[in-house]
């Protein structure tokens, strides 16, 4: 992970104050291993390991919360009948194709949403990265990277009654 | 020397107020205000001040009075968002990239930044 907070560099643009550029962690090739977390309100699991060892490895790592599970025992009718939820998935894996080439493909999605009968929302991102390192001599690396991202949004309230609108929205790039 | 160790048992009293400067860019903020000694009360000149992240520093003048003009950080946003400015801008002028992929909406991914999925991430 690392900020830019000035001279950012040529290749990115686009915003006016600074870059924030994260990586995804590359699955351990060595050796299978998970770790997770249990939380009052969210709970996370990673796991990652080779599928062939030295070459080709994966990470995947999730996370949701879980609140929405109480509201069934809610005593009240309009929060028994709510959504409250966020979940995000990661997975990484990447293969060493020999000396000189490496690949990786990553993604993420993500979903926050949050309904009651009276009116809803819901946004999340998603991203698909494809890139393909390649070494044309010991001096000269190269990146060729497939990229896509989308962020969707929706607001509304339920179908069916009058003046019932959905409102939906997404980027696509 | 035993003067040097007699300031050294002041008790330093800052009375500090930061203030956006009224310069064009808006940019710079100025930390100021008066040491003093914590006994008598009286203004100490010659005291340093620094700020040690950032080696920057200001002495005090005859009157124990200092002065010292900082560019902003990052700061977050505003309470209970996630969002965070760099000196000063706001937060949609940040660009933040996932593995090169723009995230258009990066509320959820700061909140996993901050803790939990921090072992999914190259730091």
């Amino acid at each position: 992970m690392r900020l830019y907070k000035g001279d950012i560099p040529a290749e990115y643009g686009g915003r006016l104050s600074s870059l924030l550029d994260v990586r995804m962690k590359e699955g351990d090739n060595k050796q299978l291993s998970g770790s997770g977390g249990i939380g009052t309100i969210s709970s996370r699991l990673t796991l990652e390991g080779p599928v062939i060892t030295d070459k080709t490895s994966f990470i995947v790592s999730g996370r949701r919360t879980y609140a929405d599970l109480f509201l069934p025992l809610a005593k009240d009718e309009i929060l028994r009948k709510s959504k409250l939820y966020f979940y995000d998935i990661n997975a990484k894996i990447n293969q060493i194709v020999n000396d000189k080439n490496r690949i990786y493909l990553s993604g993420y999605y993500e979903r926050d949403a949050f309904k009651n009968q009276f009116t809803g929302m819901e946004f999340g991102n998603g991203i698909l990265t494809l890139s393909w390192n390649h070494l044309f001599s010991a001096r000269l690396f190269s990146n060729f990277a497939l990229v896509y991202s989308k962020y969707s949004y929706q607001l509304g309230t339920p179908e069916g009654d009058a003046g019932s609108f959905q409102w939906t929205s997404h980027i696509n790039d | 020397m035993k003067r040097i160790i007699f300031f050294f048992f002041f008790f330093l009293f800052f009375t500090n107020f930061i203030s956006e400067a009224d310069d064009d860019a808006g940019l710079r903020f100025t930390v100021s205000g008066y040491i003093k000694d914590a006994e008598s009360g009286e203004g100490l000149n010659g005291a340093t001040v620094l700020v040690r992240e950032l080696q920057k520093g200001s002495v005090s003048n005859l009157y124990g009075f200092y002065s010292l003009s900082l560019f902003p950080g990052v700061q977050a946003s505003s309470e209970g968002a996630s969002g965070f400015s760099v000196r000063g801008g706001n937060p949609d002028q940040n660009l933040i990239l996932l593995d090169e992929a723009t995230v258009y909406n990066a509320s959820h991914l700061m909140v996993f930044s901050q803790s939990s999925i921090r072992m999914l991430l190259k730091m």
